[in-house]
């Protein structure tokens, strides 16, 4: 069983083709990292799993864990395909800026706050929570984001509205708002990219963190000594195909990965 | 006792507050660049106002006015789903020349450049607003009613997700939100509350014609929303009732009438160019916009 089954994605973009028959799978509770040199494709595989663009031709399966099928996401929204449990981490910030930072994780809980009526006025519809359940709910929800953020010694930034965030603050908050979003498959687009030393320590501890709780995640990152530390697998692409799969051991040996590196 | 002028502009006021309020909870919180706003505000007026002159009691108007701007918000917004920003200020501008275009041409419903005389105003349950001073209490109560409903909204949930569409569209599609269905459905109360507003307008002044919902008229709105600050709601009111009452002011100077319209526009256009220079987010706005 994988959770994400990529088969022959194409994507061009006018002359280039960004994405060149591509095939791979993601594992259940294991970290896969996707590596390969700039302008490889990785992003775009990124944005085509995500629903952000569509693909030429090729089929993206999402393995759904409630009804223990594979789901064809390849043409549906981002919107659905983030609530069929696939959450996001971009490689710029993507927060809302004029919002708090408490507020910013509030909204990925889940979608109740789509639904106008009882959000605004606490009224009841069918199959809805009653208002005083949403309201225990928010208090439980607000507390789950207090000790988030406190966790990752964020808790006096908590009502500052996140444009105030440093850069490295901001990787951190977006991960957290990409964990509390109901999922069970994190793709992070160079999670540590930018950040000090002593963050990567910290985000490197939390992926080990989360895949010791089960968490499936693929990740897009260019310092080596990272990713061939914290990953189980290796996925090297070039050009817009793979061209190498395996441990890290395998790959850090792998003549085809050196020549497209050194390249 | 209040002066009979002076009445007169605390109800201006009191329909501009709610005017001003209704576009900002969509260009101010959802970040919808539309300029095709009066077109609601026309066609509350003209609906109310319509449905008043076949016989219709005032309640039903007010709400149908309000219905009417929705249900064309509704339309407006499944046409546009596809664009946003600049485009979308071309394709909303658009709307209101045809809606101005439809008033102007539609002779046997509207009369077209002649207008719509006669309107009556209001009677509430055997009650009847027929002097300005009770006319203003019930555009005070309304305008209040407005802003603590739309005041609730802002600091709901829901308002948050309308803030998160605005700051980041495809952030918010990523954690999984509808945003047509929001953006679509902001829209819509923008509309109706400025349907409302249309409706009071024409009830009050009791003649309507096109020249009143030309798409000119958005530049005192969008200013008031701006020098007040976009997602500030007491920074709203506070600017509806600076810009409406510079530029009486000017009355008092002394110019003569044929200057005293372009005047206004200057007035808006200096006070818009100096809030933009020295106070970039307004009266009260915490909203900066990228």
């Amino acid at each position: 069983m994988e959770v994400l089954k990529i088969e022959n994605l194409k994507k061009h973009f006018g002359g280039v083709q960004a994405v060149d028959n591509c095939s791979f799978s993601v594992e259940p509770g294991k970290i896969t990292a996707l590596i390969g040199p700039n302008g490889s494709g990785k992003t775009t595989v990124f944005n085509l799993i995500s629903g952000i663009i569509r693909p030429d031709s090729g089929k993206i399966f999402l393995y759904n864990p409630f009804l223990f099928k594979d789901k064809n996401i390849t043409h549906l929204p981002p919107d659905i395909i983030s609530n069929f449990g696939v959450s996001r981490v971009f490689q710029q910030s993507h927060l809302f800026a004029n919002l708090t930072v408490e507020e910013n994780l509030l909204l990925a809980f889940n979608n109740n706050d789509q639904n106008f009526w009882s959000s605004v006025f606490g009224l009841e519809s069918w199959g809805q929570k009653s208002a005083s359940a949403e309201t225990s709910t928010r208090q439980s929800q607000k507390k789950i984001v207090a000790e988030y953020l406190a966790l990752f010694r964020l808790a006096h930034m908590a009502e500052k509205p996140a444009r105030d965030l440093s850069f490295g603050q901001s990787r951190l908050v977006e991960i957290l708002r990409s964990l509390i979003n109901p999922h069970h498959l994190l793709i992070l687009d160079e999670p540590i990219a930018g950040v000090t030393p002593e963050l990567r320590d910290m985000i490197k501890k939390l992926l080990l963190e989360l895949k010791e709780k089960g968490e499936t995640i693929l990740l897009i990152e260019h310092d080596m000594n990272f990713t061939l530390n914290v990953s189980d697998r290796v996925i090297v692409m070039d050009a817009g195909q793979v061209i190498a799969e395996g441990t890290p051991d395998e790959i850090r040996h792998n003549p085809k990965v050196l020549e497209a590196y050194l390249d | 006792m209040l002066s009979a002028y002076f009445i007169h502009l605390l109800i201006l006021i009191g329909i501009y507050i709610i005017l001003a309020l209704a576009l900002q909870l969509a260009l101010g919180y959802s970040g919808i660049l539309n300029l095709g706003h009066i077109a609601f505000y026309g066609l509350g007026a003209y609906t109310s106002a319509l449905l008043a002159l076949s016989g219709w009691p005032f309640l039903l108007c007010f709400l149908a006015g309000g219905a009417v701007a929705m249900g064309s918000a509704f339309l407006l917004s499944l046409i546009t789903s596809k664009i946003k920003g600049d485009y979308l200020a071309l394709v909303t501008m658009g709307f209101c020349f045809v809606i101005y275009s439809l008033m102007l041409n539609l002779d046997e419903l509207t009369r077209g450049p002649l207008g719509l005389p006669g309107i009556p105003r209001p009677t509430i349950f055997g009650f009847s607003f027929s002097d300005n001073f009770s006319y203003l209490i019930l555009v005070t109560i309304i305008a209040g009613l407005v802003y603590l409903i739309i005041k609730r909204i802002t600091d709901s949930p829901f308002g948050k997700l309308l803030e998160a569409v605005r700051d980041n569209e495809l952030a918010a599609k990523i954690l999984g939100k509808d945003t047509f269905k929001v953006k679509t459905f902001s829209l819509a109360l923008s509309a109706f509350f400025a349907g409302l507003a249309g409706s009071l307008y024409a009830h009050y002044i009791t003649f309507i014609d096109p020249s009143s919902f030309s798409l000119m008229q958005i530049i005192p709105i969008a200013s008031i929303v701006i020098v007040g600050g976009l997602a500030s709601l007491p920074g709203t009111v506070l600017a509806t009732v600076v810009l409406t009452l510079i530029p009486e002011a000017l009355r008092f100077v002394g110019f003569p009438s044929s200057i005293l319209g372009p005047m206004r526009q200057i007035i808006y256009a200096l006070v818009l160019l100096l809030i933009l220079i020295y106070r970039p987010k307004g009266f009260f706005g915490k909203v900066e916009l990228e």
